[in-house]
C-alpha cells in the first residue's frame, strides 16, 4: 500500500530524493529471497516476501535516527536491512518501510595494536578481512560467506563460521555498538558511552548487548544498529593471499607456514573424541566440516565438467564421512612442527587418518581452491548451485557432546526424503559445523538442497524442516537456527527452555512499546 | 515480454546473495576497490544490481506491477558490462546466466518501445548517418586526411576505425594507422564506406537495427575480400569477433590492434627503440576482455540428476570471460623500454566498467561519468601517471571527466605509447566536438 | 518494629528455618559496612537460604512486602560496597550456605557451583580433576567463586578470554520478579542428574538475548544466581613461571602485546613494585623491604605444556618469548628478589586465607578498563594526581591485567591507609582521581560506589537503558536498590 505522502516527504527531506523510492520495481528487490521452504514466521512457501511500502537509503546514524523518529511520529513500521541474504531480511508484513543501509559502508577504524575494527552496517566480511589481513589480522567470517555484513551477524543475525575454533562466534566478537533504538534514541553501548573508545561493549555494569543479541539477534525487531566494534585475531596466514587459477576456480597459494589437512575418522564419535583432545592440546587454527562427500562430489562435477557418477562414487571413498578440515599455521616453524606432531598423534589415537591436502593425489590438484573454500569460505554460495535453493536445520551452539546428537537425528529425518527423490541425494547427511573457541562449544547443522520450482520438492523441504525441529526439541537441542527466526516455532520451544520467549517479549515491549521495529522474525509482541 | 519468459526458471534461481555487486570474492584485496558494478554503486537500490534487475523483471513477468519510468531507468542505467554475470556464474554456472537474461530483457523492452527517448533517436541516427553521433556520413573518413593511405594492391589488413575515432577521437585512428604504416603493413581503410558496428544498438536491445548494421558490415568485408580485420576499438572488436558470428557468417579473422602489434613485434616488424619513461596502468575494456570471449551456441535440454540437481544436457559451456584479450596489451606495455607498468585491483575478466557503454553515455551521462570517476580513482591509487586503454569510448568518457579538473592523470590510447616507443611522436588524445 | 516486619520474619523463618534468620546486633553490624567508602547502613535482617527453592521463596516474600534484598555470597571482609545496603529495612540474602559443588567436568572444563562455593573450597577440587581457574589474582579463600565471575573480575590468562563475559557461562537465576530463568545451555538441562554431567559450555541465549550478560556485572540488581557454570582451564603437566623486570612500563606493555599477538604463554600480568611486593611478601615488613628491592615494574608470565610432548611446547615458546623480550631489552628471570618462579607459581595457585592486600593495610581500589597502550599515560596521570593530593606514589599498588586476548586490559590502582587522616586523604584522592581518570577516557565497566555516580552521569544513555532493563528483571526494584544507576 502506498506510503502516506506526508511521511514520504518527511523521509525524503532527510535522505534526499535520490535515496527514497516507492516504485514497485525497486521494492521488488527487497522482497525476493532464497529459502522458499522457509514457511515459518508467517511467510508462505516460496521466494517472494511482502513488499515494503518504501525503501530509504540513510547515509549516517543521524539520518537513521531521524528516519526512525519520523516512523515513531506517524506510527510507521520499519525494518533495517544491509546485505540482506535471507527471507528474514525482508519486512515481515505489508505496511512497513525498509531501511537499506548500503550507503553506510565505511570501516571507521582498524586498531591494529588492540586488534579490533569499527564498522558500519554495509562493510562486508570480504572487505574487512582483506584490510585486516594486510595488518596480519583476521576477522571472523560467518558461514554464509564473505559477502555478508559483519555488523549484521554481530548485532542482529547469527555468527558461526568455519574458523570459529580461533575466531569464535560473532556473539562473542562484538565489542561496543552504536544503536538507534526503536523509539529513535541514538546510543552507544559500552566504552564509547564513557568517551573511552570502542574496545569494550560490556558496561558500565551489565552488558546491554545481552538485550538484543543471544544465539541470534532481533533480525530487525529492535531498531537499527549503525556501528559495531568487532574483534580481530592474529592471522598467521598470508597477509595478501596470492590468487592462483582462473574463473571459476580462483584459489589462494598455500604459503610455507600453512598446512591444510583432512582428518578422516572411523565414525562421528571418534571425531568428537579427537576434537576434545585437540582442544586440550591447545593446537590449531581451524577445524571444520563443510559438507558431505556426496555434496562435494556433485559440486565438483558440476563445476569442472567431470563425470558425475565417477566423482560421486570415488570421492566418498576417498574422503569419508566423519571428517574434519584442519588448518594449521604459524609464523614459527617450531610451533608448526609441534602442532603437526601432536595433531598426528591425536588423530592416530582416535583411529583416524590425517591427510595433508597438498600431498594427496586427488586433492593436491585443487589445493589452492580448497584453501580458498575451506578456510576462507569464499565458495559458500555454491550451496545454491545444485538446484538454486537449500535449507538447513539444527545448528544451536552447544556443548560438543550435546551438539553431536544432531547427526544421527539428521540422518534419520532426511532418509525418506532422499529415498523418494524429493531432495538432492547428497548423502546420508549433509552436515556442516565445527568447534568454537578451542572446542568449548560446537555447531552441527544439517543442510539439504531442493528445487523450489518443483512443488513436491518444495513441500517436502518444508516438511523436512518441521520434522527436524520436532526432533531437535524432543532431544533438547536448544533454540535452533530456524527457531531463532520463527516467533511461532519459538513459542513452541519456549516452555521447554525456561520460558525464554516471555522475557524476549518483555524486552520487545519495553524497548519498542509501539511495536514499530519489524517483529516478524523476532518475537510476537 | 514473451522472449523473456523462456528465462523465467533461470531468473527464479537468484538467491539474492548480492555477489553480483562484488568482484569474485577470492580476488578482493581491500575495502576500496572491491565493488564491480557502477550502477549500484551510484544508485544503491538493490534493483540496480544484476540480481536486482532480474528480480525486478521477474516481478514484471509475474504481473506484480507494470513497467514504470523507474523500471526503464533500472534496466538502462546499466552498461551491460557483464561483471555481475561473471561474479554470479562462479557460483551458479549455467543455472542463471544474468547477462543473457539482461540482454533478453533489453530486447523485449525495445520491442515494447519502453526505452529512453535518447535510445530511440540513436537507432534513427545510426540508420540515417551510420553512426550514433548523428554526424554526416560524408565526414567519416576525414580523420585520415594527410595520412597517405595507399589504395592499390591487395592489402593484408583491413583497418576498421569505428565511429568514436572517426568523429570524436581522430588521433586514435591516426596514431594506429601510423603504427601500421611504420611497421610496413599493407592495409586499407573503409573511409566513408565504414558504418557503425552496431554495438550500442545491440546492447540497447535494438535487435533489428543491429542486425542491419551487421549485415551491411559483413557485406563490405566480403566484397573487399578482407582476410584480416584489425581495429583498436574494443566495442567494434567485440561485435565483429563475438556477436556478429552469432547472427551472420563471418569470413574474416578479427584482431584487436594489441593482438596484431604483438604479432608484428614477434615478427620483428615493430621494434621498440625509444624509452618512454612513464608510470602507467592499464584499463581492460569490457568489450576487449570479459565480453570478448565467444559464446558457443547451445541447444539442449535441462535435466535433473541425483534427485534435483539441475544440469544442462549436453553440458553448456559457461563463458567466464577469461578468454578475452588480456595478455597482448600487457606484453606490449612490458616491452616498452622505460615504461613502468602497475596493475589496478580490478583487472582482466573482473575489470571495472567505465560505465559509458550499453547506451549509458547517451541516456545517462551522469552514470557514465560516475563510472569514469571511479575508475580514475583506482588508477590514481596505483600511483600511475597515465591510464592507458584501447577503447575510444572508454577514453572519451575518461577524458570528459578529466576535463572537469582536479585530476593529475593522463588518459592515453595504447597506440600513442606504441608509436612513441617506435620513435615517432604521437598525437595526444583530444576530443573533437 | 512493625507488624509487617514481624510478619515477614515469620515467613522467612518458615522458608529457611529460624536459625537462618539473623537479627542479632553484632550480625547486622557485620553486614552493614565493608572496607569501601559506601556509607554504612544496617540491614534489618540477614537471611541465609540453603537452596535455590528457598531463594525463590524469599524473593517472593520480599516482593510481597516490597523489601529490598541485598545478595551476598562471599565471607568478610568485603571491599566494593556492592553488598552494603542502601535502603532502610533491607534484607541481606547471605548465600554462603549454598555451597555445593554440583559438578566438575574435566572433559568440558567447567565447574557447576552454587554461589556460596568459595575459592578455598573449589580450587583443590578442581586440582583433583586436573583443572584450574583462569583467575582472578590471589582471591581470598572465603570469597565466592561464582560472584567473582559474576563481577567480571579480571582473569590471569587473557589468551583464552574470548569475551569479557568469560569465565562465566550460564546458570540459574531468580529474577526480581520471583521467576526462575535458566540462561544459555542451562535452559536445556532438565534434572539434577543431567546437571551433574556438566554438559554446559554455551552461554548463548536461549534465543535472541543473552540474559547472562544482564545478570553479570549487575551487582545483584537484576537477579540472584542460584547456581552457575564457570569455565576452567586445564592444569598443565608442566608450567614455568618467569619474571620480566623493567624500569619502563612501556616496554612491558609492548612485550605483552607481542605475546598476545603470537598467542604465547598462559598467565600474563603486570604489577608495579608495590603490588608485587604485596604478592611476594608474607607480611607488611617483608612487603616494605621488597617494595624497595623490586624493579619498578614486572611482567609475570607462565609457559606450560600439556599432555602431548609438554616440554617441547614449553621449549619453543620459551625460546621465542626470550627472543621477544631481548628485542625489547628485557630478560626472562626465573627468580626475583630471592623468590623463585616455582614458589610464586605455588602462591598463585593457593587462595590466601586473608585478602593479600590487607597485609599492608586497608585499601581502596580504583578499577577500570582501557587498552594496554594507554596504561602508561593513565599510570602517569594517577601518580601525578596522587602526589597532588598528598598520597605517596611509592605506596600505590598498580595491577595491569591484559584481557580479552589483548583487546583491552584491566587497570587497578590500590590506595592504602591506616589512620583516619590517611583515610580522609585516600577518600578524597579516590573521588578526584576517579573523576580525572573518567575524563581522561578510563572505562569504569564495574562501577562500585562513587564510580557508579560519575560514570552514569557521563553515560546517561546507559543509565536510562539499564533502568528500562531493570523494569523487566526487577520491576519492583527490590534487588539491591541504590546500586549502579538505580537511585531513587
Amino acid at each position: 500500500m502506498p506510503l502516506d505522502r506526508r511521511v514520504y516527504e518527511e523521509l525524503e527531506a532527510v535522505v534526499g530524493p535520490e535515496n527514497i523510492s516507492d516504485d514497485p520495481c525497486i521494492l521488488a528487490g527487497y522482497s525476493y529471497y532464497w529459502g522458499a521452504a522457509y514457511a515459518m514466521a508467517g511467510k508462505p512457501l516460496g521466494k517472494w516476501t511482502p513488499f515494503p511500502d518504501a525503501v530509504v537509503l540513510p547515509g549516517s546514524a543521524e539520518e537513521v535516527q531521524q528516519v526512525v523518529k519520523i516512523c515513531n511520529k506517524y506510527g510507521v513500521k520499519f525494518k533495517a536491512h544491509s546485505t540482506g541474504w535471507g527471507p528474514w531480511a525482508a519486512v515481515s508484513q505489508k505496511g512497513a518501510i525498509l531501511l537499506d543501509l548500503r550507503r553506510m559502508n565505511r570501516i571507521i577504524e582498524i586498531d591494529e595494536k588492540n586488534m579490533y575494527a569499527v564498522v558500519e552496517p554495509y562493510v562486508t566480511a570480504m572487505q574487512l578481512r582483506a584490510e585486516a589481513m594486510k595488518r596480519g589480522l583476521m576477522c571472523h567470517v560467518i558461514g554464509a560467506g564473505p559477502n555478508t555484513s559483519v555488523l549484521a551477524s554481530c548485532t542482529s543475525g547469527w555468527g558461526i563460521g568455519a574458523t570459529a575454533y580461533t575466531t569464535s562466534h560473532n556473539n562473542r566478537n562484538m565489542l561496543a555498538v552504536e544503536w538507534v533504538t526503536p523509539t529513535g534514541e541514538l546510543v552507544r553501548i559500552g566504552s564509547p558511552g564513557s568517551g573511552a573508545g570502542w574496545f569494550c561493549g560490556s558496561g558500565p555494569g551489565p552488558d546491554l548487548k545481552g538485550i538484543f543479541k543471544g544465539y541470534s539477534g532481533a533480525v530487525g525487531g529492535l531498531g537499527v544498529f549503525t556501528k559495531c566494534a568487532v574483534k580481530l585475531y592474529p592471522w598467521p596466514g598470508p597477509t595478501e593471499p596470492k590468487v592462483v587459477g582462473e574463473a571459476p576456480m580462483y584459489g589462494y597459494e598455500i604459503p610455507e607456514n600453512c598446512r591444510l589437512y583432512l582428518a578422516l575418522f572411523p565414525n562421528w564419535e571418534s571425531l568428537n573424541e579427537a576434537m576434545y583432545k585437540i582442544a586440550d592440546a591447545k593446537i590449531g587454527f581451524s577445524f571444520w566440516r563443510s559438507c558431505s562427500a556426496e555434496c562435494l562430489a556433485l559440486l565438483m562435477a558440476s563445476l569442472t565438467g567431470l563425470d558425475f557418477s565417477e566423482v560421486y562414487k570415488t570421492l566418498p571413498e576417498v574422503i569419508g564421512d566423519a571428517r574434519l578440515q584442519i588448518f594449521l599455521a604459524s609464523p614459527s616453524a617450531k610451533e608448526l612442527e609441534y602442532e603437526e606432531k601432536v595433531l598426528r598423534a591425536i588423530v592416530k589415537e582416535a583411529g583416524g587418518e590425517l591427510r595433508n591436502v597438498a600431498e594427496e593425489p586427488l586433492l593436491s590438484a585443487v589445493k589452492e581452491l580448497l584453501f580458498a573454500a575451506l578456510v576462507f569460505q569464499n565458495y559458500m554460495a555454491l550451496g545454491f548451485s545444485l538446484t538454486g535453493d537449500f535449507f538447513t536445520s539444527f545448528g544451536a551452539e552447544l556443548c560438543p557432546d550435546r551438539a553431536i546428537k544432531a547427526i544421527p537425528l539428521a540422518i534419520e529425518v532426511r532418509k525418506k526424503y532422499v529415498e523418494k527423490g524429493l531432495i538432492v541425494m547428497d548423502g546420508k547427511e549433509n552436515i556442516w559445523g565445527g568447534p568454537q573457541e578451542h572446542n568449548r562449544f560446537y555447531h552441527w547443522e544439517a543442510a539439504f538442497e531442493y528445487d523450489p520450482a518443483d512443488k513436491r520438492s518444495l513441500e517436502a523441504a518444508a516438511e523436512l524442516v518441521e520434522e527436524s525441529e520436532r526432533a531437535a526439541l524432543k532431544h533438547r537441542l536448544g533454540v535452533t537456527i530456524n527457531a531463532s527466526t520463527s516467533p511461532q516455532l519459538a513459542e513452541v520451544l519456549s516452555p521447554h527452555y525456561s520460558n525464554y520467549v516471555e522475557w524476549v517479549r518483555r524486552i520487545k515491549r519495553k524497548f519498542d512499546p509501539k511495536n514499530l521495529s519489524d517483529h516478524g522474525y523476532y518475537v510476537t509482541p | 515480454m514473451e522472449g523473456l519468459k523462456k528465462y523465467k526458471a533461470h531468473m527464479e534461481r537468484c538467491s539474492r546473495c548480492s555477489i553480483c555487486k562484488w568482484l569474485p570474492i577470492t580476488v578482493v584485496k581491500g575495502w576500496r576497490f572491491a565493488q564491480n558494478c557502477p550502477a549500484i554503486m551510484k544508485y544503491n537500490f538493490h534493483a540496480y544490481s544484476g540480481g536486482g534487475k532480474i528480480i525486478a523483471a521477474l516481478g514484471l513477468l509475474e504481473g506484480k506491477y507494470d513497467i514504470t519510468e523507474k523500471f526503464v531507468d533500472v534496466v538502462y542505467q546499466c552498461s551491460l558490462c557483464g561483471a555481475c554475470d561473471l561474479a554470479c556464474k562462479i557460483y551458479t554456472r549455467e543455472l542463471i546466466e544474468p547477462l543473457e537474461i539482461l540482454e533478453a530483457l533489453r530486447r523485449e523492452m525495445f520491442m515494447e518501445g519502453r526505452v529512453p527517448e535518447r535510445h530511440k533517436r540513436m537507432v534513427e541516427d545510426v540508420r540515417k548517418h551510420g553512426n550514433p553521433y548523428a554526424e554526416p556520413k560524408g565526414r567519416r573518413g576525414e580523420w585520415a586526411r594527410g595520412l597517405e593511405i595507399g589504395k592499390e594492391g591487395k592489402p593484408e589488413v583491413l583497418y576498421f576505425a569505428g565511429c568514436t575515432p572517426s568523429y570524436r577521437l581522430p588521433s586514435v585512428a591516426r596514431n594506429t594507422i601510423r603504427v601500421l604504416k611504420k611497421a610496413g603493413v599493407s592495409f586499407a581503410i573503409l573511409g566513408e564506406e565504414e558504418t557503425c558496428c552496431g554495438s550500442t544498438l545491440h546492447k540497447i536491445g535494438a535487435e533489428e537495427a543491429f542486425k542491419e548494421q551487421a549485415k551491411k558490415n559483413v557485406e563490405i568485408l566480403d566484397r573487399l575480400g578482407a582476410k584480416v580485420m584489425v581495429t583498436q576499438c574494443a566495442g567494434c572488436y567485440r561485435m565483429f569477433k563475438v556477436v556478429y558470428p552469432e547472427v551472420v557468417r563471418m569470413n574474416v579473422e578479427v584482431l584487436h590492434i594489441s593482438e596484431y602489434v604483438e604479432r608484428l613485434l614477434e615478427e620483428g616488424k615493430i621494434k621498440f627503440a625509444k624509452e618512454v619513461p612513464l608510470k602507467v596502468t592499464w584499463h581492460d575494456p569490457c568489450h576487449l576482455g570479459r565480453l570478448a570471449e565467444p559464446r558457443p551456441k547451445w541447444e539442449g535440454r535441462w535435466e535433473k540428476i541425483y534427485g534435483h540437481v539441475i544440469i544442462s544436457e549436453p553440458r553448456k559451456k559457461v563463458v567466464y570471460g577469461t578468454g578475452g584479450v588480456y595478455e597482448p596489451p600487457r606484453r606490449i606495455l612490458r616491452a616498452i623500454p622505460g615504461l613502468s607498468f602497475v596493475e589496478m585491483w580490478r583487472i582482466k575478466e573482473y575489470s571495472f566498467c567505465c560505465a559509458a557503454g550499453g547506451g549509458v553515455r547517451a541516456a545517462y551521462p551522469d552514470l557514465a561519468h560516475f563510472g569514469a570517476r571511479e575508475r580514475l580513482e583506482e588508477a590514481r591509487a596505483t600511483g600511475a601517471e597515465a591510464l592507458v586503454t584501447s577503447c575510444p569510448f572508454c577514453e572519451l568518457n575518461f577524458l570528459e571527466v578529466v576535463e572537469e579538473g582536479g585530476w593529475e592523470m593522463k588518459v592515453m590510447d595504447l597506440s600513442e605509447l606504441i608509436l612513441e616507443a617506435m620513435g615517432e611522436a604521437p598525437e595526444g588524445l583530444e576530443v573533437r566536438r | 518494629m512493625t507488624a509487617q516486619h514481624f510478619s515477614y520474619l515469620k515467613e522467612l523463618a518458615e522458608i529457611v528455618g529460624p536459625e537462618n534468620v539473623l537479627e542479632k546486633e553484632e550480625v547486622l553490624e557485620e553486614y552493614s559496612f565493608d572496607y569501601s567508602f559506601v556509607p554504612p547502613k544496617r540491614p534489618s535482617v540477614v537471611v541465609r537460604p540453603g537452596s535455590a527453592e528457598e531463594v525463590r521463596r524469599v524473593v517472593k516474600v520480599a516482593l510481597r512486602h516490597r523489601t529490598p534484598l541485598v545478595p551476598c555470597s562471599s565471607g568478610p571482609p568485603r571491599f566494593r560496597g556492592d553488598t552494603v545496603p542502601e535502603k532502610e529495612g533491607s534484607i541481606v540474602l547471605d548465600l554462603s550456605r549454598m555451597r555445593e559443588i554440583i559438578a566438575i567436568s574435566r572433559r568440558n572444563k567447567v565447574a557447576v557451583i552454587e554461589p556460596g562455593v568459595t575459592f578455598g573450597q573449589l580450587i583443590p577440587e578442581l586440582k583433583k580433576k586436573g583443572l584450574r581457574l583462569y583467575g582472578p589474582l590471589l582471591p581470598r579463600a572465603n570469597k565466592s567463586a561464582l560472584t567473582s565471575a559474576l563481577e567480571r573480575e579480571p582473569v590471569l590468562m587473557p589468551r583464552y578470554q574470548w569475551d569479557i563475559l568469560d569465565p562465566l557461562v550460564c546458570g540459574e537465576v531468580v529474577c526480581g520478579t520471583g521467576e526462575v530463568l535458566r540462561t544459555g545451555e542451562a535452559a536445556l538441562v532438565e534434572s539434577k542428574e543431567e546437571l551433574k554431567k556438566g554438559e554446559l559450555t554455551s552461554h548463548m541465549g536461549p534465543g535472541p538475548f543473552d540474559p547472562i550478560r544482564i545478570i553479570q556485572g549487575a551487582q545483584g540488581t537484576m537477579g540472584i544466581m542460584t547456581w552457575g557454570v564457570i569455565r576452567c582451564d586445564l592444569l598443565p603437566t608442566v608450567e614455568y613461571l618467569f619474571f620480566v623486570p623493567s624500569q619502563d612500563l612501556e616496554k612491558l606493555v609492548d612485550l605483552a602485546y607481542a605475546l598476545l599477538r603470537r598467542r604465547l604463554g598462559e598467565i600474563i600480568f603486570i604489577l608495579n613494585r608495590f603490588s608485587l611486593a604485596g604478592v611476594l611478601g608474607k607480611d607488611r615488613k617483608e612487603w616494605e623491604e621488597l617494595s624497595t628491592a623490586l624493579p619498578p615494574w614486572t611482567l609475570i608470565l607462565t609457559v606450560a605444556g600439556y599432555e602431548w610432548f609438554p616440554e617441547e611446547r614449553v621449549g619453543y615458546q620459551e625460546e621465542e618469548i626470550k627472543g621477544m623480550a631481548r628485542e625489547r631489552g628485557l630478560e626472562l628471570e626465573t627468580s626475583l628478589a630471592g623468590k623463585g618462579g616455582e614458589k610464586v607459581k605455588g602462591l598463585l595457585e593457593s587462595p590466601p586465607e586473608k585478602p593479600w592486600r590487607l597485609k599492608y593495610g586497608i585499601f581502596q581500589e580504583i578499577p577500570f578498563l582501557t587498552t594496554m597502550d594507554r596504561t602508561p599515560s593513565f599510570v602517569d596521570l594517577m601518580l601525578r594526581t596522587a602526589k597532588k593530593h598528598g598520597y605517596p606514589p611509592e605506596k600505590m599498588g598498580i595491577y595491569i591485567q591484559p584481557l580479552v586476548q589483548g583487546v583491552c586490559c584491566h587497570v587497578g590502582f590500590d590506595l592504602f591507609y591506616e589512620t583516619p587522616d590517611e583515610r580522609g586523604t585516600v577518600r578524597e584522592l579516590f573521588v578526584r582521581a576517579s573523576e580525572t581518570l573518567l575524563e581522561a577516557g578510563a572505562f569504569f565497566s564495574r562501577p562500585y560506589g562513587y564510580l557508579a555516580r560519575i560514570v552514569y552521569k557521563k553515560d546517561a544513555d546507559a543509565a536510562r537503558l539499564l533502568r528500562r532493563v531493570k523494569e523487566i528483571f526487577d520491576p519492583q526494584g527490590i534487588l539491591n536498590p541504590g546500586k549502579l544507576c538505580f537511585w531513587g
